[in-house]
């Protein structure tokens, strides 16, 4: 198997806070790699710099082989990006949106009408595309942005908590999608909260917290290291991550 | 009408106002209050430097100052009034769509009534310290010539106008977001079309008709006569105040109960329209459906443009056009062309040839500047958080910089063309001043454009809020003064053999003038590629 994404001792401080401390990471081709984390455990900030938005302050990273900020648009040929609130251009239609994207990656135009026509009809978007993306609701421009994320077949799929606002119609074909595209070769990391998801459709699992990586593997891996065979992703997640104190706030919030 | 609504309301706007305007609303000028205090100085300042000035007026300018001090005097509460409108609007203008319709005062609890007081309210104390500043000079002079009674009851109503000021602000407002939320969900070339060009429209009468300038000279030309245009409700607060310093007491009360009638006609007129235009009305006007169909290729409809640009860096000023002709504030710059030209037009008194050449210069080069300096500089910061979308492709700096260059270059030149044009035709310019023109104008339009692509990727401000300005106060600031003094040297050689006769000659002159416009455009497009390599290797946030 090759190696897509290979990542050593990386570091990030933004200022005072450290958002990635001395993290490594080797994801394979094909696999589909769950980000796990609380808020401000440093998913978002990992995935940025897989993609070369954040420089790292150190350590190593290789997509493919390739160094971001040695080739980075070598880099980005080859990766479909979804950033956590995808801020979009709002003056624009959806079709015209995608036709955007499609020219950044200097897609042909036959094949881009043909893909752009193809993931509306699927998203259930079509007859909204000249719609401006201003009218649009937040799942609606989270489906635009996924399907901008898919447009040039990209190699390495980068998602930040991608099913956030989509109906569950949407949310089943973004995972039957996924598992799709694994079995095509494709490497999907993505992050998300809700456990039941990662657990369902991810062949390895990364819990960060504070910025480190507290454990990764699959979910057998997991249970293993923490002790806990025959506990779930949730029961494992809030051991390493100190969330067992919840039924005490809780009691305190209802107070 | 709730009085602590409206306060409560009050403040937040006022917050929202202040905290709109960058670095300058941090620190002293955080706080609503500051600008009442800035307010009290600079009546202060105003008041006593023209006061300590009057005292070393000669004797012989006396009498005409005076004349000209009660003038002023009955002028001031309209002077008042256009300045609020005048710079109400350029907020408005200025405001984000996007905001209007999440603003909170559309799913609390408010009435229509109590946003337009507060509102109004405002917009006025924003812009109190130049209501504060005419107070103060008005005061000086009627100090200086013993009209002290006169000032006070002018001051009065020009605190009053100011509040009316507000009102009509307030119904622009509603009228513009109207029209911005009626055309916003659609992609039509109509409805795009027609909300540029309303928007533009609005700005343009709105500089004709709440010009201070303007203001000035009709005052002089109508104050012998003031009488004579009693109809007009905007004088009437200067007829109160002539006419009671005249000692026509029955004819001053009589215009002063108007005014109020007026001021109040127009507060409610304001809450009418607001109720109307509420923005979360569904839209009701109709317009011709006619979507845009999209286009195969880049969409831009250039078909030589392939030839010299990659299909990216079309695809990239294919948006950044639509981004011009789409969202209100960034029509707004559309009408810099014209607003540059009113004055001129407006300038209807007799001139020599030269005064001519001078006022077409100053104009079309001022205009073709900022025109290209704005477009320019806001190119970078215009694109918001959208911004991860290019730096997430496979777009080199070298081809989004170019990408950034085409339109504002483009756009500049043809005004360039369109300004030396319009006025050497108009103007019956000689061939040597129409090339002169030409040049200079196409000089100027480069390097505005290069100045404003330096700093705009310097100084992005990415932040979206209510008021997005695209570029830090700082860089804004910056790039005006060099553009200044870029415009300044260029059209130097030209300009000093036109009017002093100083060089080798015209032709020798223009040539000077373009080299160094080249020049000066090379550097800064230079720097400006290299800021952008720069911006490339960090996603600014």
């Amino acid at each position: 198997m090759k190696v897509a994404v290979n990542a050593s001792s990386l570091t990030k401080n933004f200022g005072p806070v450290k958002a990635i401390s001395n993290l490594s990471i080797k994801i394979e081709e094909g696999q589909v790699y769950g980000l796990l984390g609380p808020n401000g455990s440093g998913k978002s900030t990992l995935m940025k710099i897989i993609v070369g938005l954040i420089r790292p302050d150190g350590g190593e990273i290789s997509i493919f082989g390739l160094r971001p900020y040695e080739r980075p648009l070598d880099v980005r040929r080859i990766i479909g990006y979804v950033p956590e609130n995808p801020r979009l251009y709002d003056f624009l239609t959806a079709r015209e949106y995608l036709e955007f994207v499609s020219d950044l990656y200097g897609l042909d135009k036959e094949g881009k009408r043909d893909r752009i026509g193809h993931f509306l009809d699927a998203f259930d978007l079509s007859g909204r595309e000249d719609e401006m993306l201003s009218g649009y609701s937040q799942g609606m421009r989270q489906k635009v942005a996924i399907i901008g994320s898919l447009l040039h077949r990209p190699r390495l799929l980068i998602m930040d908590e991608p099913l956030n606002g989509l109906d569950p119609r949407s949310a089943k074909i973004v995972k039957d999608l996924l598992n799709r595209l694994s079995r095509e070769g494709v490497t999907t990391i993505f992050s998300t909260h809700v456990l039941e998801i990662a657990q369902a459709i991810c062949n390895r699992i990364a819990i960060l917290y504070r910025g480190s990586l507290v454990s990764e593997g699959t979910m057998d891996e997991l249970k293993a290291r923490a002790g806990m065979k025959g506990s779930s992703l949730e029961d494992i997640f809030f051991m390493l991550t100190g969330g067992f104190d919840v039924r005490s706030v809780v009691e305190e919030l209802s107070r | 009408m709730r009085a602590s609504r409206v306060r409560a309301l009050l403040l937040i706007l006022l917050l929202s106002q202040i905290r709109t305007r960058g670095e300058i609303s941090r620190g002293w000028f955080s706080k609503p209050d500051r600008l009442i205090q800035l307010s009290v100085l600079v009546f202060v300042a105003a008041s006593s430097a023209l006061y300590a000035f009057l005292g070393a007026v000669p004797g012989s300018e006396i009498t005409y100052l005076r004349a000209i001090s009660l003038q002023l005097l009955s002028s001031v509460p309209l002077i008042a009034l256009s300045f609020v409108v005048l710079y109400g609007l350029f907020f408005v203008i200025g405001d984000n769509a996007q905001y209007a319709s999440s603003e909170m005062v559309n799913y609390m609890p408010i009435s229509s009534f109590d946003y337009v007081i507060a509102s109004s309210l405002s917009t006025v104390l924003s812009y109190s310290y130049i209501v504060a500043a005419v107070l103060g000079i008005s005061l000086a002079l009627a100090a200086r010539f013993e009209l002290i009674g006169a000032w006070a009851l002018s001051s009065l109503l020009a605190l009053f106008c100011a509040t009316v000021g507000g009102f009509i602000s307030e119904m622009i407002k509603s009228v513009v977001n109207r029209i911005s939320s009626t055309f916003s969900k659609r992609s039509g070339r109509a409805a795009i079309l027609s909300r540029a060009v309303l928007i533009v429209i609005v700005l343009a009468i709105s500089q004709i008709f709440f010009n201070p300038g303007l203001f000035f000279r009709v005052l002089e030309t109508i104050a012998p006569r003031i009488q004579g245009l009693c109809f007009v409700p905007l004088i009437w607060p200067s007829i109160v105040v002539a006419e009671t310093s005249a000692g026509n007491l029955s004819s001053a009360v009589f215009f002063f109960a108007i005014t109020l009638l007026f001021g109040a006609a127009m507060m409610l007129g304001a809450v009418a329209v607001r109720s109307r235009y509420w923005v979360p009305v569904p839209v009701t006007i109709k317009m011709p459906r006619s979507e845009a169909k999209p286009r195969a290729g880049s969409g831009f409809g250039i078909g030589l443009g392939s030839i010299f640009f990659t299909q990216a860096e079309l695809a990239v000023v294919s948006k950044d056009l639509r981004s011009l002709s789409r969202r209100k504030e960034m029509v707004r710059f559309w009408s810099i062309p014209l607003i540059m030209v009113i004055p001129l037009l407006l300038t209807t008194g007799p001139m020599d040839r030269y005064e001519l050449y001078g006022y077409a210069g100053m104009f079309s080069l001022i205009g073709t500047g900022i025109f290209g300096l704005f477009l320019s500089a806001m190119s970078i910061g215009q694109e918001g958080k959208a911004l991860w979308r290019i730096f997430a492709s496979p777009v080199d700096p070298v081809s989004y910089f170019r990408a950034k260059a085409i339109l504002p270059v483009s756009l500049s030149l043809i005004l360039a063309l369109g300004y030396s044009g319009v006025f050497s035709l108009a103007f019956n310019f000689g061939s040597n001043a129409a090339t002169s023109l030409l040049v200079i104008s196409v000089a100027m339009a480069c390097i505005s454009v290069s100045i404003g692509l330096y700093f705009g990727s310097k100084y992005p401000d990415l932040t979206e809020k209510p008021q997005s300005s695209y570029i830090t106060g700082t860089g804004i600031l910056i790039s005006m003064l060099v553009l200044g003094a870029a415009g300044i040297a260029t059209a130097s050689p030209v300009l000093l053999f036109i009017f002093m006769g100083i060089g080798y000659g015209l032709y020798p002159s223009l040539a000077m003038s373009l080299a160094f416009g080249m020049i000066a455009s090379s550097v800064f497009f230079s720097l400006a590629k290299k800021q952008f390599r720069k911006i490339f290797a960090d996603l600014p946030t």
